[in-house]
């Protein structure tokens, strides 16, 4: 039997769900001017997927969350973004389908080896040039080296992506931690670099100008704990009169 | 009559397509905040230059991209090129680095010193110095008030006294060695100072002339000797690092003094530098100032620092408010006076001098006076005696730089002295036979970007152009006139030396060990002192160091601005130290030439990315406006190598008008498509051709580099190439390469650029071909 999820907070309304709806057709045309973006040799290398809902954007904000633990450098960055991937709209994910199996050879020295692209062929499994993909090893955040030009191309997909998002009046923006999260979870699985892009329709995006420590006071939390201290905020049970007998402020 | 034509309004309106492109580019998002985009752009004559360099590489078979440009600038129709670029290597631009006016890598020496390789951190200082010690002992660390934990956090990193630490505790005594070369040309550099010292050395050891300098003085060092009190700056160092400038050939000729470049020309040398700094002290013409006792900064200090026996009185009045006026005033206190007064114009918290020195003074018993002014020197039988002063209510200054002062009424009041000593600026001393446009302030005028004054041949550098400046001003002055003077010589005017080893990565380093003991976060340390009384009783150095404990934990400290900080292992390191450390031996071992073909590696894939979203905004407002464009990367290399886009490792070309449809219509230019016989049949040569044909595939020249790989699978039979023809695309290509190199090379030389390295391009070239 299929996984049936009840919960009762936050709530996922009708009109919440008519504007992330939208949000989704707006990511699809984004998706759509990444793959006309100006392409490095010309060669199609973009993968896309679009993530909308909340159990998978949870999903992705929790790998975030634990990435985030894993290294003091990733830290804040990761836990700030995860409220970001949980709030969001809908998520838009680019990768790069080549930057890692096959280097641009195009003698370009871009990246951190001789210009012939034996840095990225040397750590790699290769056979007739041929690089062994299966080989999915991966102690860091990204499984570089990486062809730096197509990384740079990937630059243009996402780019493309913005621009498009403005011209919708959709607030996006570009995120590496919830790309490498993504893709630590499969998506783009052809991509070694992914970026994931927050498309939101709010009256107030609020990932623009985060509160400091973000993950821990966020507009979703402090809502939350309005609810958990009602209490103390003055919304205290009648304890007068009966109110079907008459006013409870009334004295007796 | 029409108004205006067309065609010509249209073609305009190009250059305003171009700056909203530039705008786009600019407000693109950001993925890390890391990539500075940079832009030029480029149009009508100037394109020329590139056709010079296109035609040199098509000579030898290329067909370097761009023909579409240079059709439509013949049909009138130039297009614009807006040139957008960064630097998208792992090594970000730390503030304190940009600070420095020698370019000191600044991050690197403090990585350097925090894993325990004192010797290494000097010779990164010594890259871009050649007086290691003097900047430790007196530089004015203008990198520590850019220092971002100073600006975010709590307080700047203690540069100085790391240096100054690691200049103490370097066990390698070093040795210049001179140039192997020589130019046969003759340079005489007029001044032993830092300015002067500094471009000798390089125009002898690096470029390979002949360098003689001649100072008036009995010692050389200029202001770092006769102005520079022996407590701050110890002799033995500053000979020591005098005696490095004798070593790599320069030959400095004491008590000879230059009266006019004539002569030296005469003697057959091919220019002149001047750098006599700025030794005349300016004297305000107050009632009282030619009694006896009333004395001249530079006076003073020149007598003492030379050992000449200097008298002072018992109560002694500075006037000034800068470093000099300290120094005079704490060296009174060590030739006799018991008591030393300075007065200055500005306010406490405005006062010039560094903070440092203003403490220390105060604890050697100097009392000061800010906002006030002497209206006139006080004399009894011909001696000073005093002087009358009143309290400042405001002052600044007129359009010929001369104090407009007022002062508060009734506040005027005599103070005592028995020696008066101005402090209130130096000019420069330049013999009249010189014959020299002066400037402001009595200043040499010159050239901002050669050095060149008005007289051909004859430059100028340090404090004589830029007024009193500080020391490491006056060494970054002389490096920039080396250059111009080499270029004047016909050479290339490339000074930068390499001399720390290859860097390697340290699992924990010393450092770190030390934090993780200690377990707190450290603090700015403060260098310990000479007590007061025992400071003004000799000559001794006031500034005792850091000790390796505190040092090492300082370094610790540091935000570490110049690594973009991510540890993605994108670029195929696992931490941004280790590729910084990566990036900066291999820029080292190329002396910062480009490796590539295209581009300058290695790269931050996020930096790059980052670049990325910028030039596609810029392309994407182009067509918003239908105007057509398209990003081309080829092109931009050739800009790069003439000179255009300094600092950037990546640049693309944003061609804004017409040029497309030729460039993706046209035949041959299709590199998927590229089909070697079709193309001979149609007569078609390739703009360039597909790698994995021009090189048999990457890796190919691994073995030559000593890399050993099993699997050579470029050598025959080949499996997955179409077509090998190695001769036709492989060492001809290299001959390209360097064409191209050439072609922009000569036109940096025309239009004054920085220029390239072509000898060690040229070998770099050379090791890739087959043998």
């Amino acid at each position: 039997m299929a996984r049936i999820t009840y919960r009762d907070w936050p709530p996922y309304s009708p009109t919440d769900q008519n504007r992330r709806e939208n949000t989704v057709v707006a990511a699809k045309l984004m998706m759509n001017a990444a793959l006309t973006a100006p392409n490095v040799g010309g060669l199609p290398m973009t993968e896309g997927e679009i993530v909308y809902g909340e159990e998978e954007q949870e999903q992705i904000a929790r790998k975030m969350e634990e990435i985030a633990h894993e290294k003091q450098a990733w830290q804040h960055i990761f836990l700030y973004e995860a409220v970001m991937a949980r709030q969001a709209d809908s998520i838009l994910l680019l990768g790069n389908t080549r930057a890692y199996s096959s280097p641009w050879n195009g003698e370009c020295g871009l990246c951190a080896g001789r210009p012939d692209c034996s840095f990225v062929y040397e750590n790699r499994t290769q056979k007739a040039g041929l690089i062994d993909t299966t080989d999915r090893r991966c102690d860091t955040l990204v499984q570089g080296p990486l062809c730096a030009m197509y990384a740079h191309q990937l630059g243009y997909n996402v780019g493309s992506a913005l621009a498009v998002a403005v011209h919708l009046y959709v607030d996006a923006r570009p995120f590496i931690s919830i790309g490498t999260a993504a893709q630590k979870l499969g998506y783009c699985n052809n991509s070694a670099v992914v970026i994931g892009i927050a498309v939101n329709a709010r009256a107030k995006c609020e990932p623009s100008d985060p509160a400091i420590d973000y993950h821990l006071v966020n507009l979703d939390r402090a809502i939350d704990a309005i609810r958990g201290n009602v209490n103390q905020l003055g919304v205290r049970p009648a304890t007068g009169k009966e109110y079907r007998a008459g006013d409870p402020a009334k004295k007796r | 009559m029409p108004l205006y034509d067309g065609r010509k309004f249209a073609q305009e309106g190009l250059l305003q397509v171009a700056q909203h492109c530039a705008q786009a580019a600019l407000h693109a998002p950001q993925l890390i905040g890391k990539t500075e985009i940079r832009m030029e752009v480029i149009t009508g004559d100037e394109l020329k230059d590139y056709f010079r360099v296109q035609d040199a590489a098509n000579k030898l078979g290329a067909r370097l991209s761009g023909e579409t440009y240079k059709a439509a600038y013949q049909m009138g129709e130039p297009p614009v090129l807006l040139l957008i670029g960064a630097d998208v290597t792992p090594i970000v631009q730390a503030p304190c680095r940009a600070a420095c006016p020698a370019g000191i890598d600044i991050p690197r020496y403090i990585r350097l010193i925090g894993d325990g390789r004192y010797d290494q951190a000097v010779e990164v200082v010594r890259e871009k110095v050649p007086f290691p010690s003097v900047c430790a002992y007196v530089c004015r660390a203008p990198c520590e008030s850019k220092c971002r934990r100073g600006t975010l956090r709590d307080k700047p990193l203690a540069i100085e006294a790391l240096k100054r630490f690691a200049v103490d505790h370097a066990d390698k005594g070093f040795s210049s060695v001179p140039a192997t070369t020589t130019t046969g040309r003759r340079v005489a550099v007029v001044g032993s100072g830092p300015a002067g010292l500094t471009a000798a050395y390089y125009l002898k050891k690096v470029c390979g002339h002949e360098v003689d300098v001649f100072e008036s003085l009995p010692q050389p060092g200029g202001m770092m000797r006769v102005g520079i009190p022996g407590y701050r700056l110890p002799r033995e160092l500053l000979d020591k690092e005098i005696q490095g400038v004798k070593d790599a050939g320069v030959d400095i000729r004491t008590n000879t003094r230059v009266d006019s470049p004539e002569t030296l020309f005469d003697e057959g040398y091919d220019a002149v530098l001047v750098a006599i700094g700025t030794h005349e002290a300016k004297k305000p013409s107050i009632p009282g100032a030619e009694l006896d006792g009333v004395l001249a900064s530079t006076d003073f200090l020149r007598n003492v620092n030379l050992g000449k026996k200097t008298k002072v009185g018992k109560r002694v009045l500075v006037l000034g408010g800068g470093d000099v006026a300290f120094d005079c005033a704490r060296m009174a206190r060590r030739v006799g006076a018991d008591e030393v007064h300075i007065a200055c114009l500005e306010p406490r918290d405005k006062m010039v001098a560094a903070p440092d020195e203003i403490g220390q003074g105060e604890k050697e018993g100097i009392v000061i006076h800010p906002s006030h002014t002497f209206t006139k020197i006080i004399g009894k039988g011909g001696r000073v005696s005093g002087a009358e002063c009143a309290e400042v209510h405001s002052f600044g200054f007129d359009q010929d730089g001369t104090a407009q002062v007022h002062v508060k009424k009734g506040s005027e009041h005599i103070m005592e002295a028995d020696t008066f000593i101005f402090a209130i600026g130096q000019n420069p001393e330049i013999p009249d036979r010189f014959d020299l446009t002066i400037g402001p302030g009595k200043t040499i005028k010159v050239d901002p970007h050669t050095s060149g004054t008005s007289r051909k041949g004859v430059f100028a550098a340090g404090d004589a152009v830029t007024g009193t400046a500080s020391v490491i001003e006056a060494i970054a002055s002389g490096r920039k006139a080396a250059s111009a003077v080499d270029r004047y010589l016909g050479g290339l005017g490339i000074i930068d030396e390499v001399l720390a080893p290859p860097e390697e990565v340290v699992e924990i380093s010393p450092a770190q060990a030390l934090l993780a003991r200690i377990g707190k976060d450290p603090e700015r340390p403060q260098m310990q002192l000479l007590p007061g009384e025992k400071a003004v009783a000799g000559f001794e150095k006031v500034e005792l160091g850091l000790t390796e404990e505190q040092a090492l934990l300082e370094t610790t400290r540091c935000l570490k601005c110049d690594q973009v900080g991510l540890d993605c292992g994108g670029c195929g390191f696992k931490t941004c130290r280790e590729a910084v450390i990566q990036c900066q031996n291999r820029l080292n071992e190329t002396g910062g030439e480009p490796w590539g073909w295209l581009m300058k590696g290695p790269s931050c894939i996020w930096r790059a990315m980052e670049l990325g979203i910028s030039i596609d905004w810029a392309a994407a407002a182009a067509h918003r406006l239908n105007v057509e464009s398209r990003v081309a990367m080829i092109p931009a290399t050739a800009f790069m190598r003439m000179g255009y886009m300094e600092g950037c490792t990546l640049v693309t070309v944003l061609p804004i008008g017409p040029c497309k449809e030729h460039w993706y219509f046209s035949p041959g230019t299709g590199r998927e498509e590229y089909r070697p016989a079709q193309m001979e049949r149609m007569g078609q040569i390739l703009q360039y051709p597909p790698l994995y044909m021009r090189f048999t595939g990457p890796g190919r020249d691994l073995g030559k580099r000593g890399i050993n790989v099993k699997d050579r699978w470029w050598d025959p039979p080949y499996t997955r190439l179409e077509i090998v023809e190695d001769n036709k695309w492989g060492d001809s290509v290299l001959d390209r390469d360097f064409a191209i190199f050439e072609a922009a090379d000569q036109i940096r030389k025309e239009r004054g650029r920085g220029r390239l390295n072509l000898p060690r391009i040229k070998s770099n070239l050379d090791s890739k071909k087959s043998k």
